[in-house]
This record gives structure tokens, C-alpha cells and sequence, in this order.
């Protein structure tokens, strides 16, 4: 054991020099409202994965939330007289404080009207990042804006969790650049409704000959499985890819990279 | 600046493939097959690893610590890469609770819970939500099922208008009497799991938080700050000279564990700390064993 510390500590040496590059604090909101719905044992394993990313580069700071409280630009309340000291410097976080959103939420989530504004104006017009995993896809089907910010909707997963091929369609883009043209994926492969070709450019697809068409839950009959894809939302950036499913998915280092330089993408950090 | 930038991911995910084998390597647990994954998906009966809550319900909104977010990450790599236990994080309360529910009131599909968790980290502070049923649940969750809990920081700020809430973890919260500075530690149990990686007297900077309402007959002090090496402050409040930084105790059948470190994020990359909070999950699990005996202040 004392061998692993010492390794760890070399490590984590290794990973704060890394960090002391003098670039200012970009903070992202790691948001999974879970208290609806299925968890996924990968989301936990998920948002700490996207934390030691930025921490570990330097690109943002982290904040995990699995309660919705934050999404708001109006400020946080909360009960008077629950602290037991007063008159100090309250340290309460909302939008207004963060630069992007990494969204892991599942199903219907509890938000107001006027967090709901919020939360499309903080991209629209605020112009700030939105990278989206896996079940958000899922999320707020009774929310038709979500849907048009997010650019696709989960419609099953019709071959349950399998090995499936994505392909690479735009290398250039920045979380597709350090992607192979093809590789292979074991995952929870959804496949997507209500998208436009129009509106998204798909970046990546899964090879529709690679999967089964023949099952019962397949709504697409043209082959169009979009596995990543970005959009202009206003004058924000999203990104959302279906990858995600398992908690291991998320120490595939291909999976790591495509959603990290997602979120430096709509960070404005690359273009 | 994209160079430099590439360089740091480069590191970071050296880092982490590093660490993740070392500990692979390091830490083999042949009942409970690779790292990572977490015996199934949805629907699986077995868990075939010790899970951990990691609970920070920072809605209250005083104070939020920056060092939150790191440190819940933080436990959960730990506990994913050694095997030892997989986590759930949650800044909510729903799931404090042998019977969750969802927010509308209907009872909650699945998903982690105190019916179905091993050891609960707590990194909450001050006046939390929480229903009498939960709170109930959350006591018999320690002292009736013998599960454990592991609680950094400003946990002794947390439920101050709860008295058995005190009494589980063993002492409340008084203040920083120097806020952040350098201090002198004393290891009081270098045979305890949770200390045994450190030495007899250590220096380390953070924010010392004094500990008030506690009895060196109920719980085993592994650490405390040696205020000889310290300048006199008109708020240290015992007359003994006594200031515990770590502790362990029992609660019912359950173990407990407390340190005041961890105030900034910074604190949760030094492998002092934590190893120390890491080590102090897996007694309290029930993965090692420890003495928490009581004793006094020699």
C-alpha cells in the first residue's frame, strides 16, 4: 500500500504542476439531477472523471451538483437564520458564475418556469457551453425548447448494451481531432429522434451495418444514428454524444478526450 | 497556449492511466474480479463491492467550500481504482433515507439508498433539510445497522439543532481560531488504519477547526494539533490544551470517523490527507480493523 501512495503522490505532484499554468479559472457545472429518476452507476464515476480532467489540465474548475438549486440567474435563497455564524461573505454559486454546463440528467427534473428561462438564456444568450452525455438525451420530454437546444431526443436502445462501431465524421472538429476514423465502442447504443441534419452537424455516427436492424425497437429506417454531434443554441455551444452508459466507459481514454475537448470547445477555449 | 494546453491533457491522462494500474496492481481483491464497473446495470441484484454515499448537501448555500466538488471526486477515484468501494455522489437528500423518494413524493425507482449503501462520506455543512423519518433512518443507519461514517471538514458545523446528530459524530463545531496557517500535528495512534501512514509529528497547513462539545471518553483522538508550536488566540476555548484533528469512535454497531482537514482543494491532493480519509472509509466499512477505544489526553 505505502508503494501506491508513493506513486500517487508523484502523480498528483505531476498533475498540479500541470494545473500552475497561469490561465484564468474557467468553472463549469457538472449537473446531475438524479432525484427523479434511474441513476446510472456511471454518473458519479462520470462527473468525478470530468472534474480530475480540468483539474488536472488546468482548462476549468468543477462544481458537482445533483440538485437543480443552482440552475438560476437570479440568485440563491435559502431559509434565513441556518447558519450559525452571520455576517460573513456568503459563498452561494448560480449561472451567472459558471462558463458551461456539463448536463448527465436523466427524465423529467424539477425546475421552475423562470429556471427553465434561465437555464436556455445562460446558452442563448449569454453564449455559454453545453455538453450534454448520454441519458440527457432522455431529459425534460415535456420541454419542447430543451429539445430544440439539445438538437435530438432518445428514442430507445434497441440493441441493449453492445459492441458498436462510430464512425468519424469530422475530424477536425475539436473533440473528434484526436479520434481515430473508426473504433470500436461497448456501450448502451441509444438511438435518436427529432433531429435535423439542418440544425446538427453530426460529427460522429454509429456503422448502421455493424448493428441489428431487424430489432423491434429500430425507428430509423434510413440508418442515421448520430453517436456525437454539436450545434449553435443563440449564441452558445453544445455538444452531446450518446457514449456513456457504463462506468467504465468513462476510463476509455477516447471517450475521456472526445468529452473533455467538447467542453474546451464550448468553452470557447478552441474553435 | 493549445500546446501547453495538449501537454497538460497529455499529464492528466498519464496520470490517470498510472494510478489506475498502480493501484489495479497494488490493491488485487481476487472475490471481486477487475476495477471499475460496477456489477450491472439496471436490475442487477448484487453489488459485488462495498458502495460508498458521498453526501454533500450544500443547498443550505452558506459557504459552499470550493474544495467540495474535488474532494467528492477525489473519494470516488480512490474508491474506484484500489476496488475497495463504489460511489454515489449526491449534493441532494432524497436518498437519506431506507425508503427515497422521488421530489413529487412517489416512492424513488432505484438508484442508491440507506437501505442499499455500505458507509456514507459526508462533506455537508450547517443546517441541512431533512425530514424526521430520514433523520431517523440516517441514526439506525449507523447505530442500529452497524454501516459507517466518514465525515471531513465542516461535518461538525452541520445540525447544530439536532442533538443526536452530535452525538454521533462525537463534538461540533467552534470556530478557526487562526483561520488558514501552519501548524504542527501530533499522531496520537500510528497503529490506527486511518494514521498509520503518518508520523509521530507532522506539519501541514490548513484550517484548523476547533472542536468543542466532545469527550475524550467517547471517542478515540488519533490526531491533534500541538499548540505548544502555535501563537496564543483569544479564541482557543479549552483550558486543557486540548484541540483533536481526527477521530474515531463507535456509534451503536457502527464505526465512525472525523478529520477537520480539507478546507481547501488543494488539501485533497496531499496523499497525507487523503490516504488518511481513504484508509478511515475502509475501516469504517468494516475492511480493516482499528482500536477505537476511548483514552484520555496524555
Amino acid at each position: 500500500m505505502r508503494t501506491i501512495f508513493a506513486l500517487l503522490a508523484v502523480c498528483a505532484v505531476a498533475a498540479f504542476a500541470a494545473a500552475q499554468r497561469p490561465a484564468p479559472a474557467r468553472h463549469v457545472l457538472a449537473w446531475a439531477d438524479v432525484r427523479n429518476g434511474y441513476q446510472h452507476d456511471s454518473i458519479s464515476h462520470a462527473v468525478a472523471t470530468i472534474e480530475r480532467l480540468g483539474r488536472e489540465s488546468g482548462a476549468y474548475d468543477t462544481f458537482i451538483r445533483t440538485d437543480s438549486q443552482i440552475i438560476t440567474k437570479r440568485g440563491v435563497t435559502f431559509p434565513s437564520g441556518t447558519g450559525i455564524a452571520t455576517g460573513e461573505q456568503f459563498n452561494v454559486r448560480d449561472l451567472n458564475y459558471f462558463d458551461a454546463i456539463f448536463f448527465f440528467g436523466v427524465r423529467e427534473i424539477d425546475l421552475s418556469p423562470g429556471q427553465r428561462a434561465d437555464l436556455l438564456s445562460f446558452v442563448r444568450d449569454d453564449g455559454k457551453g453545453f455538453v450534454a452525455a448520454h441519458s440527457a438525451a432522455t431529459a425534460f420530454f415535456s420541454w419542447p425548447e430543451f429539445g430544440e437546444m439539445l438538437g435530438g431526443r432518445f428514442d430507445e436502445h434497441p440493441w441493449g448494451i453492445t459492441d458498436g462501431t462510430v464512425v468519424v465524421d469530422d475530424p477536425k472538429f475539436p473533440a473528434m481531432r484526436h479520434l481515430p476514423p473508426r473504433f470500436t465502442v461497448h456501450d448502451e447504443l441509444y438511438q435518436i429522434k427529432d433531429f435535423s441534419r439542418g440544425k446538427i452537424h453530426v460529427v460522429a455516427h454509429l456503422d448502421a451495418s455493424r448493428l441489428d436492424l431487424t430489432r423491434p425497437l429500430v425507428h430509423r429506417k434510413d440508418g442515421d444514428f448520430p453517436a456525437a454531434w454539436w450545434k449553435t443554441y443563440g449564441k452558445g455551444r453544445v455538444f452531446y454524444s450518446i457514449l456513456g452508459h457504463e462506468a467504465e466507459d468513462w476510463d476509455n481514454p477516447l471517450l475521456q478526450q472526445m468529452y473533455f475537448h467538447a467542453i474546451r470547445w464550448s468553452l470557447g477555449l478552441t474553435e | 497556449m493549445r500546446r501547453t494546453a495538449a501537454f497538460g491533457g497529455a499529464v492528466a491522462i498519464l496520470v490517470g492511466v498510472v494510478s489506475s494500474v498502480v493501484l489495479a496492481l497494488q490493491t488485487p481483491d481476487p472475490q471481486q474480479g477487475g476495477r471499475g464497473g460496477r456489477g450491472g446495470g439496471r436490475g442487477a441484484a448484487v453489488r459485488p463491492r462495498k458502495a460508498v454515499l458521498a453526501w454533500a448537501d450544500t443547498r443550505n448555500g452558506i459557504a459552499q467550500h470550493d474544495s467540495v466538488s474535488h474532494a467528492l471526486a477525489v473519494i470516488e477515484r480512490l474508491g474506484y481504482e484500489s476496488g475497495s468501494y463504489d460511489t454515489f455522489i449526491r449534493t441532494d437528500s432524497t436518498i437519506i433515507s431506507k425508503h427515497p423518494k422521488t421530489t413529487d413524493g412517489k416512492p424513488a425507482s432505484g438508484g442508491p439508498s440507506l437501505a442499499n449503501v455500505d458507509a456514507i462520506f459526508f462533506l455537508g455543512h450547517r443546517e441541512i433539510q431533512l425530514e424526521p423519518d430520514q433523520k431517523a433512518d440516517l441514526l439506525a443507519f449507523v447505530k442500529e445497522d452497524g454501516k459507517g461514517f466518514v465525515a471531513g471538514h465542516t461535518a461538525t458545523t452541520a445540525f447544530q439543532s439536532w442533538p443526536e446528530f452530535g452525538e454521533l459524530l462525537g463534538a461540533r463545531y467552534d470556530g478557526h481560531p487562526w483561520n488558514t496557517i501552519h501548524g504542527t500535528v501530533i499522531n496520537e495512534d500510528p497503529t490506527f488504519p486511518a494514521t498509520r501512514h503518518l508520523p509521530p509529528a507532522f506539519d501541514i497547513t490548513e484550517e484548523f477547526y476547533q472542536a468543542s462539545e466532545f469527550s475524550r471518553d467517547k471517542l478515540r483522538v488519533l490526531l491533534r494539533l500541538d499548540l505548544s508550536k502555535l501563537p496564543p488566540n483569544a479564541d482557543l476555548h479549552r483550558s486543557d490544551g486540548d484541540f483533536p484533528l481526527a477521530w474515531a469512535k463507535n456509534f451503536g454497531r457502527g464505526r465512525v470517523f472525523y478529520s477537520a482537514f480539507g478546507h481547501a482543494a488543494t488539501a485533497w491532493d496531499n496523499p497525507d490527507v487523503y490516504r488518511m480519509y481513504f484508509e478511515g472509509l475502509r475501516w469504517a466499512l468494516g475492511l480493516t480493523e482499528g482500536d477505537a477505544t476511548p483514552r484520555p489526553l496524555k
